[in-house]
């Protein structure tokens, strides 16, 4: 860091220096280099101003080379992931590892895949992705297979990856840098970051930038509609929903309606058949994968004559889990099925 | 002499009930005592009281002059050996190795036995007549078996003071004349003194020197056995008619009158 | 029959064999090396620069096989001493409830936020062991009667305490973060992560103490087989042998969970399958199974990290399953026989 501190106050002299005066010395060096003409005052002043031009071009090449290097050696120091944490990197890495399918999506969006070496067993968006080599799951990676990949970098969440696992990679000498993405903005946050950390920063504007755009779009057009409550099922039996800060109750918001739960403290709260009756829910939402199961207990609550807006206007809608679950790129395909599923035909 | 048993009026209760109370007695050395009366009379509690598995909430018993209550326990038994009515064992443990355990007082600090152990339970498998069974597990042996197994454990132990708790309980006839012939020869030959509880009146009528009739926790005679095994007394004891008789031998044998209805 | 010659006999080939399954151990693992690399990065000796050897093996697959071979080692001794202490051949650790407590303390640490610290075993392992402790505590006091510790009632205050940490385990987990989650359940099957070898010397000292504790009373133990009431007439101070093995073998279960997580059924199968080998007297009990203990407990964990590579499976999967069919063939075979 202090290197930086010393980089900028260079480049503040360096300013500083355009605008001292010429010294007697400048003065009587070019009076020695000149000859007859010297002594004319006006030649004097050219040939001074000459002097110091070159002076300050010599000053600029040696300060920029100073500048380079201080910058390069800045870049050799570390980087703070979204924990804080300081991670140590040199340049964008050239072996990744990848402990969650997020983290690869969100490599694959900014084409840095060539330079990722591993995933996990459960990495399996984009296709390709499959193909690469696998160190494990998300909770219990294999950390010997991780270091045979010899990675100069491993990316983690906080969301699904243990803080163990973070550490023992420490131990081994294995920067990782952690990315804890619990709302939407933060998980744009993360695809930036991601991006500068690989040297892909045009490639993860651009698609934060169409992510932005898409996410405006659809909250452009939730705007003036009414807000209907939404029941988001995470697991039927019993009910366990998203709470207060979970990415899919801010999904749920920007999407124009408001999750039953969205003011529950803890973040994947049970809730009582009561209470889930008695907050009236309009559109029911659950994940493709948890489809037999979730139609099962909803004929069971039909059967027990508990009464949903949702049963009378048929809105029971599944999206595929993977779009609403992954802090990735795709979570924005999954808040577009969720604004379909809310508002329908309002979004194309 | 001093007797080697001198119980002082003791009084013990499990919980609320006492079960002995109020008993005192001499046991003297190279005797055998033979302890009789009905069911809940006290007889096991006695035998536990002596071997300082339980202690009198009053009284005192002594040892050899020696109050129990200051005995430690490996020094006590190595005088005292108990032949309990049954052992259920946990884990496999095979006949020597169980009968090994009776040396235990003997070496409590040590961590292996030593020759002179080894020895002593050789000797003790041969004279319970057990020794073709020392390499079996305990628990394949019949009631018996078991039964002669513990009195060589006892017998490993080199007591001077032997208590037994219904010892022929499982012993077929053949059996039952060999415990008598031993116990008598453990008697004569060692000198080691017997406490003997028996539901079997006949057989502390055969061993025993005294004998002691215990009722409700309380000692009801302690005598010769003509002197206690007297019809009257035992019926009103045990509640059912008997005859009392005397065998060639001396000693007096007992009967159920079965013919007469209560 | 137990004779110093048959004792150092039997440990000497126990050992030879652990130390063999340890090396072989060193062997498996998804990197590849070969026995010349492993041989040279065991001894110190730097092998070629950018070689993987060291790292894989001195941080990665040594500190594991020794957790593991004293883990195992501590749960068998554990386990004979609280079948000895209750005379039950089917008592296993996990019942006086001390698994429980260490994992709740672990759990509670989890939840409260305290991650496995820089300091390596002082943290998650202190809670554990806290956890661990609080738990025999609560089972001593609940079962003891005045100077007595019956061991019916050692039993069900060990079960009730057990379910007690249990539930509020359960408790913890509904409430917590779902994505934590699978971090403590990772936990509580059983977890030999790498661990310094600093806390493996702490582990290893605290279990010498333990085990020591319970060997200098195994012939104690031995005369306990036949009842209190036996023993005490053989000369055994039977109030203080069971104190003392109940403290040691609570104390040798809190170690060992507050460092590995619950693994079950080690406790339970080692000593029986010892017990079946090479007799009852626990004077050979005691030491072969840690050595038994060790050697099984490092081959599950070479299992679990080989059987779904790159995956790993948490040890307790693969000793439960192993121990599952051998407590059902227990059970059946002792079917009829006086327990």
């Amino acid at each position: 860091m202090w290197r930086v501190v010393i980089s900028r106050l260079y480049a503040l002299l360096l300013a500083g220096c355009g605008k001292t005066p010429v010294s007697r010395r400048l003065v009587k060096k070019v009076q020695m280099q000149g000859g007859e003409e010297a002594r004319s005052e006006a030649y004097l002043v050219v040939r001074c101003n000459d002097e110091r031009r070159s002076q300050h071009r010599r000053w600029a090449f040696f300060s920029s080379l100073l500048c380079v290097f201080l910058s390069a050696s800045a870049d050799a120091g570390s980087v703070r992931d979204m924990l804080g944490r300081e991670v140590s990197v040199n340049g964008p890495p050239k072996r990744m590892v990848s402990l969650a399918p997020s983290l690869t999506e969100i490599v694959y969006a900014v084409q840095a895949q060539d330079a990722l070496a591993g995933v996990t067993t459960i990495c399996d968006y984009p296709s390709e992705a499959v193909k690469k080599p696998k160190i494990g799951g998300m909770v219990n990676p294999s950390l010997e297979k991780i270091l045979t990949l010899r990675p100069d970098l491993v990316l983690a969440t906080t969301e699904g990856n243990r803080e163990e696992t973070v550490h023992q990679l420490g131990a081994l000498g294995i920067p990782t840098y952690v990315v804890s993405p619990r709302s939407f903005a933060e998980v744009l946050e993360s695809i930036a970051r991601i991006g500068e950390l690989v040297g892909r920063e045009e490639a993860a504007r651009r698609v934060v930038a169409s992510l932005r755009e898409r996410r405006d779009r659809v909250a452009e057009a939730a705007r003036g509609r009414p807000r209907p409550n939404v029941l988001y099922l995470v697991w039927a039996e019993p009910v366990i929903v998203p709470g207060r800060d979970t990415l899919i109750t801010d999904l749920i918001r920007i999407a124009g309606g408001t999750s039953i739960s969205a003011d529950e403290p803890i973040q994947w709260p049970r809730l009582s058949l009561e209470h889930v009756v008695a907050k009236a829910p309009e559109v029911i939402v659950a994940a493709t994968t948890m489809a037999a199961h979730v139609e099962e207990a909803l004929r069971r609550w039909r059967e027990q004559k508990l009464i949903l807006p949702a049963f009378g206007t048929g809105r029971v809608h599944m999206i595929d889990g993977d779009l609403l679950h992954r802090p990735g790129p795709r979570i924005v395909d999954g808040l577009e099925a969720l604004a379909r599923a809310i508002h329908p035909g309002a979004i194309p | 002499m001093t007797p080697l048993v001198d119980v002082e009026n003791i009084r013990f209760s499990y919980e609320v009930t006492p079960v002995i109370d109020g008993v005192s007695l001499r046991v003297d050395s190279g005797e055998i005592l033979g302890v009789i009366g009905p069911n809940s009379a006290g007889k096991t509690t006695l035998l536990r009281l002596l071997s300082k598995v339980v202690v009198p909430q009053w009284g005192t018993i002594r040892l050899a002059g020696r109050d129990l209550a200051g005995l430690r326990r490996p020094d006590l038994a190595r005088v005292v050996a108990v032949v309990p009515q049954d052992v259920s064992l946990a884990f496999p443990f095979t006949v020597r190795e169980f009968v090994l355990m009776g040396r235990y007082p003997h070496s409590p600090g040590r961590f292996f036995e030593g020759p002179a152990d080894l020895v002593a339970a050789e000797e003790a498998l041969e004279t319970a007549e057990v020794a073709g069974l020392a390499e079996k597990p305990i628990h394949s042996l019949s009631g018996g078996e078991r039964q002669r197994v513990l009195v060589a454990r006892a017998l490993a132990q080199r007591p001077s003071l032997l208590l037994m708790d219904e010892p022929n309980a499982h012993l077929d006839l053949h059996h039952q004349v060999d415990l008598v012939r031993l116990i008598r020869r453990l008697n004569l030959e060692e000198g080691t003194t017997v406490v003997l509880v028996s539901h079997d009146l006949n057989l502390a009528a055969e061993l025993a020197d005294r004998l002691l009739l215990l009722h409700q926790g309380r000692v009801v005679h302690i005598g010769k056995p003509e002197e206690v095994l007297e019809p009257d007394l035992l019926a009103s004891v045990y509640q059912c008619p008997l005859e009392v008789g005397r065998g060639s031998n001396g000693r007096r044998w007992v009967q159920i009158k079965w013919s007469e209805g209560r | 029959m137990i004779t110093p010659r048959r004792l150092w006999g039997v440990l000497a080939g126990l050992t030879a064999l652990a130390l063999l399954v340890m090396v072989g151990a060193l062997a498996v693992g998804p990197a590849r090396l070969s026995p010349g690399e492993i041989a040279a990065a065991l001894l110190g000796r730097g092998p070629a620069s950018e070689s993987l050897a060291p790292t894989v093996v001195l941080q990665l697959r040594l500190p594991r096989i020794l957790l593991a071979a004293l883990a195992g080692a501590g749960l068998a001794v554990a386990g004979a001493s609280f079948q000895a202490l209750t005379r039950n051949p089917l008592a296993d650790p996990s019942l006086l409830g001390v698994s429980s407590g260490a994992a709740f303390g672990v759990v509670l640490a989890q939840v409260l936020g305290l991650g496995p610290t820089p300091l390596g075993f002082v943290g998650l392992t202190g809670f554990a062991f806290l956890g661990a402790l609080l738990a025999a505590c609560s089972v001593y006091l609940i079962a003891r009667i005045g100077a007595l510790l019956p061991i019916q009632t050692l039993l069900l205050a060990g079960v009730i305490v057990g379910l007690f940490f249990s539930s509020a385990i359960t408790l913890m987990i509904s409430l917590v973060d779902f994505m934590r989650l699978g971090a403590i359940l990772s936990w509580l099957m059983g977890n030999l992560a790498p661990t310094s070898y600093r806390s493996l010397g702490f582990l290893a000292l605290g279990l010498a103490v333990g085990i020591g504790v319970v060997l200098a009373q195994a012939r104690a133990l031995n005369l306990l087989t036949a009842g209190e009431e036996s023993a005490l007439q053989l000369g055994v101070e039977s109030e203080r042998v069971k104190r003392i093995i109940f403290l040691a073998a609570s104390f040798l279960t809190a170690l060992v969970v507050s460092f590995s997580g619950p693994i079950g059924f080690v406790g339970l199968i080692i000593p029986h399958t010892v017990r079946m080998l090479f007799g009852a007297d626990n004077r050979l009990l005691i030491p072969a199974s840690t050595l038994v203990g060790g050697g099984f407990l490092v081959l599950a964990d070479a299992l679990s990290r080989t059987v779904i590579q790159p995956s790993e499976l948490p040890v307790g999967v693969i000793t439960a399953f192993c121990g599952a069919p051998f407590f059902i063939y227990l059970l059946r075979t002792r079917h009829g026989k006086t327990l």
